[in-house]
């Protein structure tokens, strides 16, 4: 399945065909895999986890582990000589041994800009070393003027500061840009961007991907993206390659296959994006208004490093979230979301200001001296913290860590049943049975270990545990962040049901504005711990105040499909244009 | 690799965040500076109580050995020796004019020969401290070398064979090997002295006989640290940009593999000196380790405060010196002043 | 969020199958130290003055001693006296530093930084130095040995609980259970201690191997089990007089003690644990 049949014509850079990978005592990790770049432009390959995306990656530089077993028909590469892009015909030449088109053909842009770079190198080292090895340059003065030069072309500023500070001073999209400038000293005519800015802000993404389009058409390079986001892929990318569990399922020109995609499984990454969930009505509050949970002028600081002066996390930070009400909380990382979540969960004690739970303040939520480890409200009793317990509750980011692993599921979401004394076995049993009903899962689940679950079953189980007690308030961490697409679509439609027929209300906290705006009320923006912009949903998507929300809001791909509903940045989603119910 | 200082080098940070850092420093180095006096303080008080406060009685032991031929002894010769002694004095007394000696220099006279204890001590440091720089010597290019080799191909035959010698070497009795050695290399061979003697050749097969554990555990791990770092994202991307193996293995997995290794210096020293009581003791060496034996089976306390004093003094200084050295090998830990230990 | 392909070689414990020969060894071991006069062919005091010296043969497996004892009926015999005095040992270290460990692990604060400071000035000992201490406070004598070797181990032991203890609570179930208001004894005991429960397990097996050979060395310092009695590292310790003409007094209770030491690691590496270097 190569893209299209006349890509051998002049104009190929890179030819594999029947590429297979597998792992000793499992499944094909890839099967049959074909891919084809032509020179200058971009293909990207998209798939969720455990796709093979990545490992076709590292099979194409030979990186795979020892034990793997990597076998292709065919490996074509044009090294084009001397000439740049559009080099003639005839420069396609076969490679027995893909270690062959390390550095100098294929450059490679890992996913873990923090990691990726050896901590104990200066930035000027890492670049010498290249040079030295690409170009024979061991001119220290040389190489100092080249690196200067090929950071101030990746946009890093102040360059000649750079060189001398090592990897841990920069940040993220720093060294992302770094590594771009290093994968292009060996003047590849690839480059390979495996999920490049997955562990990167909205923003920064944006900027690192425009990036990217500058290097290729500055330099008549060609872009291998493997990417889950299909978005992004559509966004970025000329080609489109769809993988799942090993094989291609679809390929195409991006237009071809967001405009007319052929097989179901791309429909289905195209219909499960957010912004296909069924509209919220409008949120009105209960006369008289109801509010369950409220913060007011939260604040809090933590240490910085030694001889530093303390950093606040949050700063001032008041929000009320009425019954049945989703508040979402926006910003970048280091926005001081999480800080406030464990504010009003109560994992955190504020500096200053108070949680008012129906009204009342949560006592030792704000003020008083320190506590050890196990010190939630170790200030007052056990009373003020059951109650507290019973009615906010937290469902975490990771649904596998979150749920104990050695329990079985049912014995899982009895446990705070158990731990407020709520009735006896047998109705903790019966409990338990509705709740799986509720989170639609199957009874016999009960039984199993949460390591036998999947990702999105977990996540269920998590969110039986959290409704067990009956809350008021659940405390949504990033819920759907870690799980594929066309899971956490039927999951947050799951949460809006949930919330319709139990009256709960949401503190949502998301870094994906696509989530959010299908699903918040209300959108809080934070930046460095203050408030920057608050208002209903609609109006902050469509007519931004700061300039900050703006950034964060021109950084969401946008994906030209017919089948999504596309977030275009005019109008609120709607019910009316879409069927929503050939959901699996 | 480092590159010279640029003439016209833009401030790297702020003046008044490097004060702070600078001060963050002096603080630093004068907690390590605190922290070494407690750990010597600590053990001299622990050593004191464990040998003085415990029930058995050491003037009675001494009489008994001192006077085995020259039949028993009166109580008003037990008084007098410990009046001699100060053993007749509160304990807490003692502890605080034994800490002033100790303070002064003079750590008091031995129990069993009556000979002032820096006498006895200065005959036979000489030889642990030969004996303990030749352990030294061997073990850590050794375990270097062998760490090196194993962890050159993960999942390769070799690696899977040489990663289980440490293993093996620590599962063998410390003594026992050096009975072992012994046997092959001086009754059989006849290639070594049996027994005592001085210079290098009989320095040879005791500095093997210490070696050997000491390797096994820093060797074990050396290959951890190293297989850890080829796990790295950094070594990954070093191999795909096309550098050669031998150069990413040497010049970014062994550095940062060998750095966390550095901390284990206090242990090693620690290591190889308290090896040498067993060393010591199988080749029938005079030195501190067989005195040391020789001492806690006569309970001669006064020789065994100081020796335990002594060697709290040189591993607290080799780990101060690791903690110093630390943040200038690890740019990461610099200007945090937090633990240096990874 | 491509996982990348980690390599599979490092999974410990899918390496390590049931170690069977280990285990058989030591349940050979464990029969020896329970009822050593079934397994011991000859009495282990019986002297038999025509008999000194013998290298091993059919009759003495493991030869004769220089009263002309068995070779075989000792070891076994003083099987019963090391495992003894190591098991002793590991218990009262396990004891003392679960709780050391456990308390400062999960209360944190004042507590942890207290005892971990006491650890701290421990851990700057080698451990061998701290067992004379105390032995030359103490005394010599089989039970002496088993606290001074035990008190010995407890710092490192003490640490690697906590570290356990800190790690499981780090996570992300325990500090939900806490988030749903479960009282801290019961997260403790219910979500922590099953989960520390496993590492520790395989530590007292590697550290059981520690204990043997550290009893080993300083009985064979002459601070353990006095001769006549049997133990192993006294029996190597008197084999030395005569190891240029009797080879085997010395290398076959080694080589007894090796093998027991090797399959405690064995057996410890299987539960996942890793056996050498410092805890």
């Amino acid at each position: 399945m190569s893209i299209v049949e006349k890509a051998a014509a002049p104009g190929t850079l890179l030819r594999l065909e029947g590429l297979r990978v597998a792992y000793p005592g499992g499944p094909a990790a890839v099967d049959g895999l074909s891919v084809t770049v032509p020179s200058g432009s971009s293909v990207a390959i998209v798939g969720e986890s455990g796709s093979g995306k990545s490992t076709t990656l590292h099979a194409l530089l030979g990186l795979t582990p020892r034990t793997a077993h990597v076998s292709f028909d065919r490996l074509e590469f044009d090294s084009g000589n001397g000439s740049g892009a559009g080099a003639g015909a005839g420069g396609l030449r076969r490679i027995e041994d893909p270690r062959e088109l390390r550095g100098r053909s294929v450059g490679l842009v890992p996913q873990d800009p923090i990691r990726s770079l050896d901590p104990l190198m200066r930035i000027g080292a890492h670049f010498a070393e290249l040079h030295r090895h690409f170009l024979g340059l061991t001119d220290r003065a040389e190489s100092r003027v080249r690196t200067i030069a090929s950071l101030e072309a990746v946009g890093v500023d102040r360059p000649e500061l750079r060189l001398r500070q090592y990897p841990h001073e920069l940040s993220g999209g720093q060294r992302q840009r770094i590594l771009i400038a290093l994968a292009l000293i060996g003047e590849p005519r690839l480059l390979l961007a495996d999920e490049p800015t997955s562990n990167l802000d909205a923003t920064v993404q944006r900027r690192v991907l425009d990036l990217f389009d500058e290097v290729r058409t500055a330099r008549g390079l060609s872009v291998l993206l493997v990417t889950h986001d299909i978005a992004v892929a559509g966004e970025r990318a000329d080609h489109l390659v769809v993988m799942r569990a090993g094989r291609v399922v679809e390929s195409g020109t991006a237009d071809e296959v967001l405009g007319d995609p052929k097989d179901p499984y791309t429909r289905q990454l195209l219909t499960s994006l957010p912004s296909a969930l069924p509209a919220r009505p409008a949120f009105r509050a209960e006369s008289p208004p109801r509010v369950v949970l409220e913060a007011r002028d939260l604040t809090k600081s933590f240490a910085g490093g030694r001889g530093q002066e303390r950093v606040d996390a949050v700063r001032e930070v008041s929000l009320t979230l009425h019954r049945g009400q989703t508040v979402a909380v926006v910003g970048e990382s280091g926005a001081g979301k999480s800080t406030l979540l464990r504010l009003l969960t109560g994992l955190e004690r504020a500096d200053s200001g108070a949680v008012l739970l129906d009204g009342d303040e949560v006592r030792g939520s704000g003020g008083g001296g320190g506590g050890g480890g196990g010190g939630r409200f170790d200030r007052f009793g056990r009373k003020a913290r059951a109650d507290f317990a019973r009615r906010v509750q937290l469902v975490y980011q990771n649904p596998a860590r979150s749920l104990n692993p050695s329990l079985p599921v049912g014995r899982v979401i009895a446990e705070p049943l158990e731990a407020h004394r709520v009735g006896g076995a047998r109705s903790r049993a019966e409990r338990v049975r509705e709740l799986l009903e509720q989170v639609e899962l199957p009874a016999d689940i009960a039984e199993r270990r949460p390591g036998q679950l999947s990702g999105g079953q977990a996540q269920r189980v998590a969110i039986a545990r959290a409704l067990a007690l009956e809350p008021e308030v659940v405390v949504l961490d990033e819920p759907v962040s870690a799980l594929d697409q066309a899971v956490q679509f039927a999951l947050l439609r799951l949460l809006g049901e949930l919330q319709q027929r139990l009256g709960i209300a949401y503190l949502l906290v998301s870094h994906d504005l696509g989530v959010v705006r299908a699903v918040a009320d209300e959108v809080i923006v934070m930046h460095r711990g203050r408030v920057e912009e608050r208002g209903a949903t609609g109006s902050v998507f469509t007519a931004p105040a700061s300039p900050r929300t703006r950034a964060l809001l021109d950084a969401v791909p946008v994906l030209k499909s017919s089948l999504s509903l596309s977030s275009s940045a005019s109008s609120v989603p709607s019910a009316s244009s879409h069927d929503r119910t050939s959901q699996p | 690799m480092r590159l010279p200082p640029h003439p016209d080098r833009p401030g790297t940070t702020s003046p008044k965040l490097s004060a702070a850092a600078r001060a963050s420093t002096v603080a630093y180095v004068l907690r390590r500076c605190g922290y070494f006096v407690v750990v010597v303080f600590s053990v001299y008080t622990l050593s004191f109580f464990l040998l003085y406060a415990l029930p058995s009685d050491p003037v009675a032991l001494m009489l008994e050995r001192r006077s085995a031929g020259a039949g028993g002894s009166t109580s008003e010769q037990v008084e007098a020796l410990r009046a001699q002694y100060g053993l007749d004095q509160p304990l807490l007394v003692r502890y605080i004019e034994t800490l002033g000696q100790l303070l002064s220099g003079d750590p008091g006279t031995s129990f069993q020969s009556g000979r002032p204890v820096p006498e006895i001590i200065g005959a036979v440091a000489p030889n642990t401290l030969g004996l303990a720089a030749g352990g030294l010597v061997i073990a850590i290019p050794l375990s270097l070398a062998l760490a090196l080799a194993t962890s050159w191909r993960q999942g390769s035959a070799l690696h899977r064979m040489l990663v289980n010698v440490p293993a093996l070497v620590a599962a063998v009795p410390a003594f026992w090997l050096g009975l072992l050695l012994l046997q092959l290399f001086s009754f059989t061979l006849g290639w070594a002295p049996s027994a005592g003697g001085t210079g290098l050749s009989a320095l040879v097969l005791p500095s093997v006989a210490l070696a050997l554990p000491v390797s096994a555990s820093l060797t074990a791990v050396l290959v951890r640290g190293l297989d850890d770092v080829q796990r790295a994202d950094f070594v990954e991307l070093l191999r795909a940009r096309g550098l050669p193996w031998r150069r990413v293995y040497l010049a970014h997995v062994a550095r940062n593999a060998l750095l966390p290794f550095v901390t284990l210096a206090g242990l090693t020293v620690g290591g190889v000196l308290v090896g040498t009581v067993i060393t010591e003791t199988v080749f029938a060496r005079a030195g501190l380790g067989r005195l040391l034996a020789s001492s806690v089976e006569t309970q001669d306390a006064p020789v065994i405060l100081a020796i335990a004093v002594l060697a709290a003094v040189l591993f607290a200084a080799v780990n101060l010196a690791v903690d110093l050295l630390y943040p200038i090998l690890d740019p990461r830990t610099r200007h945090r002043g937090s633990g240096a230990r990874a | 969020m491509t996982v990348t392909t980690a390599p599979p070689i490092t999974s410990r414990r899918r390496a390590s199958s049931v170690p069977v020969l280990a285990l058989a060894f030591l349940g050979l071991a464990g029969v020896a130290a329970l009822l050593p006069k079934a397994v011991a062919p000859h009495d282990p005091f019986a002297q038999d003055v025509s008999q000194r010296l013998r290298p091993p043969s059919a009759e003495h497996l493991f030869g004769t001693d220089e009263l002309g004892r068995d070779l075989l009926s000792r070891v076994v015999h003083g099987t019963q006296a090391s495992l003894s005095i190591a098991l002793l040992a590991v218990a009262f270290a396990f004891v003392a530093s679960l709780v050391i460990g456990l308390t400062a692990g999960y209360f944190g604060g004042v507590v942890d930084r207290v005892l971990m400071a006491v650890v701290d000035v421990l851990l700057a000992l080698p451990s061998l130095l701290i067992s004379l201490l105390i032995v030359s406070g103490l005394g010599t004598g089989a039970v002496n040995l088993a606290v001074a070797v035990g008190i010995a181990s407890v710092p490192a032991l003490a640490r690697v609980t906590r570290a356990e203890v800190l790690g499981v609570s780090a996570r992300t179930f325990v500090e939900a259970a806490k988030g749903f208001g479960l009282p801290g004894r019961r997260v403790l005991l219910r979500h922590v201690l099953p989960h520390a429960r496993g590492p520790i397990t395989a530590l007292v097996a590697l550290e059981l191997a520690t204990m043997v050979l550290s009893v080993s060395a300083l009985s064979f310092l002459g601070y353990g089990t006095q001769p006549p009695d049997p133990e192993w590292g006294n029996l190597i310790a008197g084999g030395r007089d005569y190891f240029a003409t009797a080879w085997w007094l010395t290398t076959l209770p080694g080589a007894v003690l090796a093998g027991v030491v090797l399959a405690l690691h064995r057996v410890g590496r299987g539960l996942g644990g890793s056996e050498v270097g410092p805890a």
